[in-house]
């Protein structure tokens, strides 16, 4: 509380962006977690709560005759403008904004003081909704060829990934300390999607110090390790998620790829996805388009084009299809990685997991991919999300882009998933949101020692619950889109990719379709489920009546 | 029959149909006077069935004596024909030339088709327009019919019937038609029962260069205004465009002599601007390269969005006048026969719940499109693969149609029919078994005596076996007054017309179809429950007449 310069000031206005001249009169509040604004209409007085870890940027604009404009950029793409009336407040809200949206330490953060009313067995339970030792188990892991390994007990080999590890049955301790001794930050392959139909697998490390001739036997052995475990299949892709030149470029500094001559019966495959850096300034060149006061359709799609962001989504898809091609067609395993092996790793491994389990695209199972590729592997939360202040540089739109991968993925097949478009839009607003444990830290050994499971809720329970709401009622699990593998042209043509004016402009209700579709089924279908019970009882009463 | 002796070669063997999305078929070609026909001659079903009118253009090429011609179709369609022997492909593709160009409209297949099905309702006498006068005349009496274009002496491209302010007599009207271009008077397109607004349409004003003036055009229009209350007049001209047209004898309202009025000029391209824009739509959508920003580029420089916008905002701005301001509108641009109608009509969709059903928006592509002479004949006679670049030839329709899908995308329950509804509309327009779109205007339809001689297309699509695959399951009635978004973000590319041959609609398909039944299931119940309510009454009344004596 003690950054809070000024708890309320009076006579705000909050413009509408759409209808400028529209504009609310009401009282701004900040709190320790919050900036409400309370309108003065007596019968509404509608509120708006900006959380203060949404917050992305705090813009203070040339003061005018009415006032000072504040404009402020959230997380999950709302823009509020505010004009307070004198420069004074809007300068001693500003200050406290600031250093409210770039909290230092995780205990500032909201989910510490966040109380959804239930009790520790309640909360505890929570935590248990998604166990990935079951989801590796429905896999059909551990087997013949896989097994759970205790190598990186206490975090002893590699400091980002889980205790948890599932390896290839005949890679010893050794061959998997030699290996992580020669990839970077000991990011040593490991398993991720065991493909149950072919005994094909997903794995991921990070990139190898190969620098110009490095070697080393025992990542070469792990590899050969990988492709033993998948008897039907005589070789592995390597899959390097950069572009060619960044991956050259690695070498200099003793990094670098896989070479083909030191490692028998591999196929390496470069498939161009830019850095954390590019996909940062993609999207803010995309959000200053969807930004624009009444844009032209050019200007809409002159800009939306040189933010190429499509261009970066269409990218993440097509190294998605094409593990996934690999997997389900060529019956061959495939080792995916990047640089580090949590980021664009984590987005095209479960991309292609998503394409080729009919499980992951149920509510349930999405929730277990996202802990399994993002949370557990050490994808950097903290870091891309900004939750605490740190390194501009480090924050990047990685799990939004994961998240319209399947949004995209939910046009082209509309009845493949058992979720809806608002549970994917929920889900990346608690990703900043910070109200739930989740998504916080950079790692499992961080969040352990935080203790995150006993001082905070999870978010899986809180979804889970309201399961009703993210329902697509046009998922059925017997339909034949929800069985299998999802196919989708080897090159997606170009038109296939949308702009997701859903999520970019969620905020903007006006620019969005006024009748929902999705609302307007699930509200038939709960009238069919309340006729059905009443059929049932009609039917008993006739019968009952009949042998009267 | 008159065709014989453009069909040099009627019938050919081994030929190879490559379709999208469907695996190559070999079979018989078959030219009849009318159709390409393609069976395959394992099983002798049919496979192809293309109305030559259908075609835009075709190319042909030859790799050693196998011939190949590509026919692009109008509905965007784009198929290939492999045709062994050099002579067979010449004279197949000459003769498909030909029949796709008949000069005649009357070789056309509407007078020669003879229809399967029986006719429930004669559609060319389902929307008279002494009966939609009706819908307005219990409403107000300030309005009449006007016969006054019987002969079709006053103005060309107006049906024989019109409707007028009650004040303004027929020879105020003769008057009021040499003022304004084409002979187009203004007349009343639309009566907004909520607050008694109008939407009028016309021809421009022939003011020319020295600013002539025409009393009766003046009290004509001022007779639907109520006392003190001002109007809107939108030229769907920049302000620029209408100041030339006065050299050329055209021109607009002077404020002087119109004072009540306020003029507002939006700029909706017309003419080749369209053609070419869809031409370069098209194109994009073909493209099978897989660079995302070249797509983004093409899908820009085509504009095609953009006049969508533009034609979406100028019809919001006039229902807004009306809804909102409580204003009457007269619209027009030049002839008032292509941006107006799209004004009008849109206008009409928002406006206007009727509209929105079926046979509302049948009743309107009647009254405003074609009784109010949209020369379909001039607009549709080619489409986006055509080469000859005629001033006439405009996708005008198409973008209505265009627009109209993306207020039902944005307003998906409130309208009675479905995509598919529009599609075959467009389809219609372009190449038909049906009369419905022959003709520039009623006067030609008269002349070509259509009635008798062609089928009406609302004969074929209000049989309720037709109706079924057009009507739109979340359709729930509401009165309400839908204001569509126009910015970017909110339009999209119809991807039901334009990647409907390019993208598999498959896993679409099976949503839509999932959602009828999940829409039919209920439906079902509910009737079940019913029936069981009403038995079970039934039965308990009976049991307390046995227990009562």
């Amino acid at each position: 509380m003690e950054h809070i310069r000024t708890p309320k000031v009076e006579n705000v206005r909050l413009v509408d962006r759409l209808a400028s001249k529209k504009a609310a009169l009401g009282t701004l509040y900040l709190t320790a977690t919050h900036v409400i604004f309370v309108e003065n209409v007596p019968d509404t007085r509608k509120e708006t709560w900006i959380l203060h870890s949404q917050i992305s940027t705090i813009e203070k604009q040339a003061t005018a005759a009415t006032g000072c404009p504040l404009l402020i950029r959230c997380k999950n793409f709302q823009l509020l403008q505010l004009i307070i009336p004198q420069e004074r407040d809007c300068h001693d809200v500003y200050i406290s904004l600031i250093r409210l949206a770039k909290p230092v330490k995780y205990e500032e953060l909201y989910c510490f003081s966040f109380n959804p009313q239930l009790d520790k067995e309640e909360r505890e339970q929570g935590w248990m909704l998604v166990n990935l030792s079951e989801e590796f188990e429905r896999m059909g892991i551990p087997n013949n060829y896989w097994q759970l390994s205790d190598v990186n007990r206490d975090y002893r080999v590699c400091d980002s990934y889980p205790t948890e590890l599932y390896v290839p049955k005949s890679a010893t301790a050794h061959i998997i300390v030699g290996s992580s001794k020669f990839r970077s930050r000991r990011r040593f392959p490991v398993l991720s999607y065991y493909y149950k139909d072919n005994h094909a697998s997903i794995c991921r490390s990070s990139q190898p110090l190969s620098g110009f001739s490095a070697r080393c036997l025992e990542d070469e052995q792990m590899l050969q390790a990988i492709r033993k475990a998948n008897p039907g299949s005589d070789f592995i892709y390597v899959v390097d998620t950069r572009p060619k030149l960044n991956a050259m470029a690695n070498r200099a500094a003793g990094k670098g790829y896989e070479n083909e001559d030191n490692y028998s019966n591999i196929k390496f495959q470069f498939i161009g996805i830019e850095n954390i850096h590019v996909m940062r300034n993609s999207l803010q060149k995309m959000l200053e388009v969807c930004e624009l006061k009444s844009p032209t359709m050019s200007d809409f799609l002159w800009g939306l084009e040189n933010s190429g962001w499509l261009k970066h989504i269409k990218a993440i898809m097509d190294a998605g299809i094409f593990i996934a091609k690999a997997v389900s067609e060529e019956g061959a395993s495939v080792l995916v990685h990047c640089s580090d092996g949590w980021d664009r790793t984590a987005q095209v491994c479960s991309v292609a997991s998503l394409l080729l389990e009919p499980h992951y695209r149920t509510l349930k199972g999405f929730m277990v991919l996202i802990e399994k590729d993002w949370i557990s592997f050490g994808h950097k939360f903290n870091h891309r999300y900004g939750n605490l202040d740190g390194d501009p540089k480090e924050i990047s739109p990685v799990i939004d882009q994961f998240i319209e991968c399947v949004w995209q993925l939910m046009e082209q097949f509309p009845c493949a998933f058992e979720f809806n478009e608002r549970f994917l839009i929920h889900i990346q607003h608690h990703i900043y949101s910070c109200q739930f444990g989740n998504f916080l830290c950079n790692s499992q050994k961080e969040r352990r020692e935080l203790k995150i499971q006993e001082r905070t809720y999870s978010l899986w329970a809180h979804l889970w619950n309201n399961r009703a709401d993210y329902m697509n009622p046009l998922f059925r699990a017997d339909h034949s889109q929800s069985q299998g593998t999802l196919h989708l042209p080897t090159t997606p043509c170009n038109f296939m990719y949308k702009f997701w004016s859903g999520m970019y402009n969620r905020f903007e209700k006006g620019l969005q379709p006024r009748q929902s579709v999705t609302d307007y089924l699930m509200a038939v279908k709960e009238e069919t489920q309340q006729l059905e019970e009443e059929l049932e009882g009609l039917e008993e009463q006739s019968e009952h009546l009949k042998k009267c | 029959m008159e065709f014989a002796e453009l069909i040099k070669t009627p019938r050919v063997d081994n030929v190879v149909l490559h379709r999208p999305f469907y695996p190559a078929v070999e079979g018989t070609l078959c030219l009849t006077g009318h159709h390409l026909i393609l069976s395959s001659r394992q099983d002798n079903t049919e496979e192809l069935w293309l109305l030559h009118s259908n075609i835009d253009a075709i190319d042909k090429r030859f790799v050693g004596p196998l011939g190949t011609i590509i026919i692009k179709c109008k509905d965007f369609r784009i198929i290939q024909l492999d045709i062994p022997g050099m002579e067979e492909c010449l004279n197949i593709a000459s003769s498909i030339e030909a029949l796709s160009t008949l000069d005649s409209i009357t070789l056309m297949y509407p007078f020669f088709y003879r229809p399967m099905f029986e006719v429930i309702e004669d559609g060319w006498h389902s929307f008279l327009p002494e009966q939609e006068f009706e819908l307005y005349s219990s409403a107000t009496n300030e309005w009449r019919l006007s016969y006054v274009n019987k002969d079709f002496a006053v103005c060309s491209s107006y049906p024989p019937i019109v409707i007028v302010p009650k004040s303004i007599d027929d020879e105020a009207l003769r008057k009021v038609a040499t003022f304004r271009h084409g002979g187009r008077f203004p007349v009343l397109s639309y009566y907004h029962k909520k607050n008694g607004m109008v939407i009028m349409r016309s021809g421009q004003p022939l003011t020319g260069t020295n600013g002539r003036r025409c009393k009766e055009d003046e009290k004509l229009i001022n007779a639907t205004l109520r006392a003190g209350k001002r109007g809107y007049i939108i030229d769907t001209r920049s302000l620029n465009v209408a100041q030339q047209a006065r050299a050329k004898g055209g021109g607009f309202e002077q404020e002087a002599h119109y004072p009540q009025w306020r003029r507002i000029h939006k700029s909706i391209e017309r003419y080749h601007i369209l053609q070419e824009s869809l031409i370069k739509l098209v194109e994009a959508c073909n493209d099978q390269s897989h660079n995302m920003d070249r797509w983004l580029s093409k899908l820009e420089a085509s504009n095609w969005l953009t006049h969508v916008k533009e034609i979406l905002t100028t019809a919001c701005l006039a229902a807004q006048c009306v809804d909102r301001e409580g204003a009457s509108i007269l619209i027009h641009g030049t002839e008032g026969t292509d941006s107006t109608l799209q004004v009008t009509s849109l206008a009409q969709i928002i406006l206007e719940p009727r509209s929105r059903t079926i046979r509302g928006f049948e009743a309107l592509i009647e009254r405003e499109w074609l009784q109010a002479g949209h020369p379909f004949q001039q607009r549709c006679a080619l489409s986006a693969y055509c080469n000859s670049k005629q001033k006439w030839e405009s996708p005008v329709f198409l973008l209505f149609l265009d627009c109209v899908w993306q207020i039902l995308r944005q307003f998906p329950c409130s309208f009675e029919f479905n995509e598919n509804f529009l599609i075959m509309l467009f389809e219609h327009a372009y190449a038909s078994q049906f009369g419905t779109f022959l003709g520039n205007n009623e006067s030609e339809r008269c002349k070509l005596k259509l009635q008798q001689k062609t089928m009406s297309l609302w004969s074929w699509v209000n049989r309720p076996s037709e109706l079924s695959q057009f009507t739109n399951p979340l359709f729930e009635a509401n009165n309400l007054v839908i204001w569509p978004s126009v910015a970017p973000q909110s339009l999209q590319l119809w991807e039901g017309i334009f990647l409907r041959w390019n993208r598999s609609s498959k896993y679409l398909d099976e949503a839509y179809e999932e959602m009828v039944h999940i829409i039919e299931y209920n439906k079902e119940l509910q009737a079940k429950v019913n029936i069981l309510r009403r038995q079970l009454a039934e039965l308990e009344t009976e049991g307390g007449t046995q227990e009562s004596p």
